[in-house]
């Protein structure tokens, strides 16, 4: 019943419509949506030239952009009450590969006078990354088929495909049997998942089984994340300044139910080798008590709430300072 | 501080919801738009995301929020009414029982799991359902003083209400009670012709000028004792809505020679004369009720809300009568409009909010198109996303001059143009237009595009500032609630008698009626929206291009959609609506899309059957 | 729009109905009816003053009820103002209906974590 929010872009594959004020009927009653005219959930207008704030470009998926929660609510738009003299341009888009998030920063970021970068991997977009096709809802509540733009990694380095990307939906049925298993379902078991939540078990079944929702970063020299990390690393290279990665741990990570050490790891070795500033999160969520990080996300739906925004700022605004008062800026 | 307002009506009709800020209104829509299910009466949390959305607040920064309707006073109606019918009336009890104490009862419930919170009061407000009409009839009305007349089918125990609105508020004196009511009496010949009760009362008052008022003098010998203060009893004995879900009884049935005409069923010369009879007998009552508010106000002006005050061939009536000075109607004068009433309602009289008068002098319901709009950008999102081709005309004089130019070539158009309209007619936002000087148009839009009954006229929409030359009509009718003669130098006599003789609506249908034969009604009167520059600028823009045209400031103008289905709210309804009738030329917003250009539509399915038949 | 699913709630309504407010339909007959049937030749007017012609703030708030004790109470107390004691009577039992009949409408709101409403 919502608008709709989003538009086909040539290259990144859609953004957000340009211009948009909406509100979007959620669980919790509803969230506030506002697009700026570059086509970003920001509440700024992205201006080229600096002004006297320090400014931090940050890049991101859903938990970014801020699915669930109204603008102003967001981790993002937190930090500017938490770091002085901050702006944050928020370049969060629901439902994009860390790929998709790259390309957004090369259409429309690279021009941008910042202090700092942030990059914000939610650490389930290493299966986005991996997939050409991507699951979406229409206006009719039907789950529909779209192909998103990727890259590849071969000798040469990153490869891009895909680009511009097919308008319209494709059928499942359509595809070539391999390029169905690059289909982006929404995480891992997606069918299983769904049996489990109907039956109410599902938060049980994982913490039984010792779930681990994210298996491409268990090994150093997975391809899956062989790929992720040349993305990252060529994408840190690019900006040339300071940049500060995120890993936004799902909340198995932060309920216990699952061991992070591996994507932890995977991070860490991506600092150390690009240079780049990490700041890990999870302790900082994992240090509230049970109930307080059970409300970090919603009764169903996994987004952070807006306690879960706070907590993530605050976690991440010290870093965020720190970097910008080393740089001097 | 201000203040903002929440109001909702539910579970009964036509669901909605509306927002007030400081006395301003900023949205009001009805459930149906979004949920597409037409009169939907369940909790308008889609209509509530909207208005949220149009203020854009949150849900927790609402002030109030206002249902407007007392439940127990409708539970102690309810549980009267079922005392008095004795044993038959179990079935009617139990279903009451399960929408009242099982719904209506719970609605702080509704909106706390619809909203997440219940707004800064931490409850829900409730106002007199008659109130809530009278409210919206008031408030945005341009009189500083006013009589007030409030008429449905029924709101608590009230039917009736006359009161008076002024600096210091709304005050309702009188109040006639159930089960005498008009809107009743209405429905149940509504229902007695065939036609569905809460929606079809159009149909009943379309129907009207077909007839003759034979039947006249045995409603008021036996169905109706109408006193001269307008004040009025029903004969219960004809009525089966005490004790079934049936309006009338067999009573009924004998005293009009027969039982009901089945719906849908061929529409015979007894319907017509039926629909003429108790349409004049509304009009007197009307006409002697608004006599009856004068003298008891004193006040030279009149507002009114309430089912009945839709019957626009009485209020074009009333307003011809000079029995007051001015008249306001409310256009949402349905159930949908006690949403916007009790937010009204509770800004000015419990939330002391000071009352917002226009300074033109003119109504502050702006035109009545207080519902969503989409932008250019979320048109073209659509569009290009589904590959639908459109051509692109930014400049809006140019884009009149295309439209115009394709109704004055005969094409028939879906307009989609800024903020939807908020009650039951399109105003211009939400409306197939089309050429009125074709003979054949009216049938034409009824059966291949409306796939509605013939004999239903099509209004016009004309520039406020050139209706005389067209219509006997003195004064704005924006929101085509008044019923004005078409100028008699452009009517074409007919030989009506014929016709009431052969009952062949078709005949008289196709006749040439005025030099506008498609908004020109049997009786030469015409359903008027006059057109003001500042309410809709490119609806204003439209007809005058189409006047320069054609040299006619009138265009034809009816909702957009298809029988049954509700109005088109978004560009995804009115793609949909397009390509599954015959019309030529769709306008979303200053997207052009032609027919014939348009890829085939594949639907899964009859599409038919997804609307239930009004 | 609404009919009653539950059987227990069917039961308690049934009940209600039958037993409680059926035995009341005599009386209203014999006299004691709560509204008028049709005409009266000798009234002047059929319009009814009412008793309070503006909305106070408690208006506004009275009829809010938090739950099905809050609505038996209030029943009661409008039916003993109203001079209807013998409904006051029953309103507890209503409130009790009430109670089994509320079924809220559950609000699909069936979030699959990483599929978006796009289009």
């Amino acid at each position: 019943m919502s608008r709709q929010l989003l538009e086909y872009h040539s290259v990144i594959g859609y953004r957000f419509i340009p211009g948009l004020k909406a509100r979007v009927e959620h669980e919790a009653g509803g969230y506030l949506v506002r697009t700026n005219g570059a086509g970003f959930r920001c509440d700024r207008e992205f201006l080229p030239a600096r002004g006297p704030s320090r400014r931090a470009l940050l890049f991101g998926d859903s938990y970014t952009a801020g699915d669930g929660v109204s603008n102003g609510k967001r981790y993002g738009d937190l930090l500017e009450t938490m770091v002085p003299n901050l702006e944050v341009y928020n370049f969060g888009l629901s439902g994009s590969g860390t790929d998709q998030q790259y390309l957004a920063y090369r259409e429309f970021a690279r021009g941008i006078e910042r202090d700092l970068v942030i990059i914000a991997v939610f650490v389930e977009n290493i299966m986005r990354v991996n997939a050409r096709y991507r699951f979406f809802r229409n206006e009719n509540n039907e789950e529909v088929l779209y192909e998103k733009p990727y890259f590849s990694l071969g000798a040469e380095g990153l490869t891009l495909h895909g680009v511009p990307p097919e308008r319209r939906p494709l059928r499942e049925m359509d595809l070539p049997p391999d390029a169905r298993s690059r289909i982006d379902a929404g995480g891992r078991f997606a069918s299983l998942r769904l049996l489990a939540r109907r039956l109410g078990i599902k938060d049980l079944a994982q913490r039984i089984t010792r779930y681990n929702p994210v298996v491409e970063y268990n090994r150093p020299d997975d391809p899956r994340w062989l790929l992720m990390r040349a993305l990252l690393a060529e994408w840190i290279r690019e900006i040339g300044g300071p940049v500060l990665v995120v890993p936004v741990p799902l909340y198995q990570f932060i309920e216990g139910t699952s061991d992070p050490s591996c994507y932890q790891a995977r991070f860490a070795e991506l600092a150390r080798d690009t240079g780049c500033h990490l700041h890990d999160p999870l302790p900082d969520l994992k240090a509230y008590p049970k109930e307080e990080r059970r409300a970090f996300r919603f009764a169903r739906d996994v987004h952070y709430t807006p306690a879960g925004h706070r907590a993530l700022a605050a976690s991440l605004a010290p870093a965020v300072q720190s970097i910008l008062d080393a740089a001097g800026s | 501080m201000s203040t903002t307002i929440l109001g909702i009506s539910s579970f009964y009709h036509d669901s909605a919801a509306a927002l007030v800020r400081d006395g301003e209104i900023v949205a009001a829509a009805q459930e149906e738009r979004f949920s597409r299910k037409k009169h939907d009466p369940r909790f308008p949390r889609h209509a509530i995301n909207y208005c949220l959305e149009e203020a854009f607040i949150e849900a927790d920064e609402l002030d109030a929020i206002v249902f407007y309707d007392n439940p127990l006073l409708t539970w102690d109606r309810v549980v009267k009414n079922c005392v008095m019918a004795g044993e038959p009336a179990f079935e009617q009890f139990e279903k009451a029982a399960a929408s009242i104490l099982g719904i209506k009862l719970w609605v702080q419930d509704y909106a706390r799991r619809t909203l997440g919170c219940l707004g800064r009061s931490g409850r829900v407000l409730f106002t007199d359902h008659h109130f809530a009409h009278a409210a919206s009839a008031f408030y945005p009305s341009p009189f500083r003083e006013a009589a007030i007349l409030t008429l449905d089918g029924v709101g608590e125990w009230d039917t009736t209400a006359i009161g008076r609105g002024d600096d210091d508020g709304i005050e309702l004196a009188q109040v006639i009670e159930y089960p005498h009511s008009l809107g009743l009496l209405y429905s149940a010949f509504t229902y007695f012709c065939g036609f569905k009760v809460n929606s079809g009362e159009y149909k009943l008052m379309g129907l009207a000028p077909y007839g003759r008022p034979v039947y006249e003098r045995i409603i008021r010998d036996n169905l109706i004792d109408l006193k001269d203060d307008g004040s009025f009893r029903l004969n219960m004995e004809y009525f089966g809505y005490l004790d079934s879900f049936r309006m009338t009884n067999e009573r009924f049935d004998a005293l009009f020679g027969g039982p009901p005409r089945q719906p849908e069923s061929r529409i015979t010369r007894r319907e017509m004369d039926l629909a003429m009879s108790v349409q004049a007998v509304l009009e007197d009552a009307v006409l002697r009720l608004a006599r009856h508010a004068r003298r008891e106000s004193g006040a030279p002006n009149l507002v009114m809300a309430g089912g009945v005050a839709l019957n626009c061939v009485a209020n074009g009536k009333l307003l011809r009568e000079g029995i007051f000075d001015h008249i306001w109607i409310q256009p949402a004068s349905g159930d949908a409009g006690g949403a916007l009433g009790a937010a009204l309602m509770a800004a000015h009289g419990y939330f002391g909010s000071p009352r917002r008068m226009s300074p033109g002098g003119r109504d502050t319901l702006k035109g009545s198109y207080l519902g969503p709009a989409y932008s250019s950008a979320e048109v073209r999102a659509f569009l290009e996303r589904h590959g639908y081709p459109y051509e692109r005309i930014e400049d809006p004089d140019g884009r009149a001059r295309t439209v115009a130019q394709a109704l004055a070539d005969g094409k028939v158009t879906g307009f989609l143009s800024g903020r939807m309209e908020f009650g039951p007619r399109a105003l211009g936002a939400r409306s197939i237009i089309g050429d009125p000087r074709s003979e054949t148009m009216q049938s034409t839009m009824n059966l291949k595009i409306k796939y509605r009954e013939s004999f239903r006229p099509f209004a016009p929409s004309c520039l406020a500032e050139n209706a005389a030359e067209y219509f006997d009509l003195d004064v704005e009718s924006p929101y085509m609630l008044l019923v004005a003669p078409v100028r008699e130098e452009r009517c074409i006599p007919f030989d009506r008698e014929a016709f009431y003789n052969n009952e062949d609506m078709l005949q008289i249908i196709n006749q040439a009626r005025s030099d506008l034969p498609a908004i020109t009604h049997v009786d030469f009167s015409a359903r008027v929206q006059t057109v003001h520059p500042d309410d809709h600028p490119d609806y204003y823009r439209l007809i005058r291009a189409f006047r320069e045209i054609t040299g006619f400031g009138v265009i034809i103008n009816t909702s957009f959609n298809v029988r049954g289905e509700p109005i088109v709210c978004s560009p995804a309804d009115a793609y949909r609506c397009f390509m599954r009738t015959e019309m030529d030329l769709l306008v979303l917003e200053d997207c052009l899309l032609w027919k014939s250009n348009q890829p085939a539509f594949a639907e899964a399915g009859d599409w038919r059957k997804d609307y239930e038949l009004d | 729009m609404s009919s009653i699913d539950g059987g227990k709630a069917r039961a308690r309504v049934k009940k209600l109905f039958f037993r409680k407010l059926l035995p009341l339909s005599d009386m209203a007959r014999r006299g004691a009816a709560y509204f008028p049937m049709g005409a009266d030749p000798s009234a002047a007017t059929y319009y009814v003053a009412r008793n309070a012609t503006r909305m106070s703030r408690g208006d506004f708030e009275a009829p809010v009820c938090a739950d099905e004790n809050e609505f038996g109470k209030k029943l009661a107390a409008l039916w003993e103002r109203s001079g209807n004691p013998e409904l006051a009577k029953c309103a507890p039992e209503m409130a009790a209906c009430a109670g089994l009949l509320y079924a809220p409408e559950e609000i699909d709101d069936e979030v699959s974590p990483f599929i978006y409403v796009m289009f």
